[in-house]
């Protein structure tokens, strides 16, 4: 489970440096470092601009790349504290 | 970098948000979404670069900063992420920007940007939260990522 959320993680990650150079290209070097961090700017930059950048494709990807991401997320950790002994 | 966007940077970061207000808006959605995933314990927003290579970005662990500032929890915050009580404040100066109309919102915008203009805080503040990252992997790397695991 751990190496697919770091496989989603890896491809999320190839998404998001996308938008960040995109970012850095339409917005300068403020927004590129503020979009480096936090992502949650950068994917919201990337959704509001989709149709000028042409971006629809790798947006979407990012999206589901995400979700999926949340809920290995929740499952890895759900596992975790479920195998743990609490003192 | 085009003229339209050298005109923004001149403007200032804050400057600039503060006249998209549905960039404004949607980022403010998300943030408050991410906080209430983490005050859930669902984790929140997946940091790519966490994930990816199990190393925390500059900005991990600033959501459950929060969440702890919302609680009164001031040291638990500070110490899982100094930058916590900025971004709350630059939250609201960013929600204030979203809920004025007109000529306040205006002035508003005008104050931040003169006082970007003669400060440069905004890219202080980004360039001081890299080296507090930098210095958070030389003080104590383990003890970083298992506080923002």
């Amino acid at each position: 489970m751990q190496i697919l959320a770091q496989l989603v993680g890896l491809a999320s990650l190839v998404c998001f440096v996308m938008v960040v150079i995109k970012l850095f290209q339409q917005k300068g070097a403020l927004h590129g470092i503020l979009g480096i961090l936090c992502g949650i700017y950068t994917f919201v930059w990337g959704w509001m601009n989709v149709a000028t950048l042409n971006i629809k494709k790798l947006m979407l990807i990012w999206t589901v790349l995400i979700v999926v991401g949340i809920i290995l997320n929740v499952l890895v950790m759900q596992s975790v504290t479920g195998g743990a002994t609490v003192p | 970098m085009s003229a339209v966007s050298a005109v923004e940077e001149r403007r200032g970061l804050l400057g600039s948000l503060i006249e998209s207000p549905k960039l404004c808006a949607w980022v403010l959605g998300a943030g408050v979404a991410h906080v209430g995933l983490s005050a859930a314990g669902l984790g929140g927003w997946p940091c790519p670069f966490f994930q990816a290579t199990g190393w925390p970005c500059p900005g991990c662990g600033l959501g459950r900063a929060c969440v702890s500032l919302c609680r009164g929890e001031w040291l638990a915050a500070l110490q899982m992420h100094a930058f916590a009580p900025l971004l709350m404040l630059t939250l609201g100066l960013l929600g204030v920007g979203l809920l004025l109309r007109g000529r306040s919102r205006s002035a508003l915008r005008g104050g931040v940007r003169w006082i970007e203009d003669r400060t440069h805080f905004v890219p202080v503040v980004l360039i001081a939260l890299l080296f507090y990252w930098a210095l958070r992997f030389t003080l104590d790397a383990r003890g970083f990522r298992s506080l923002v695991r």
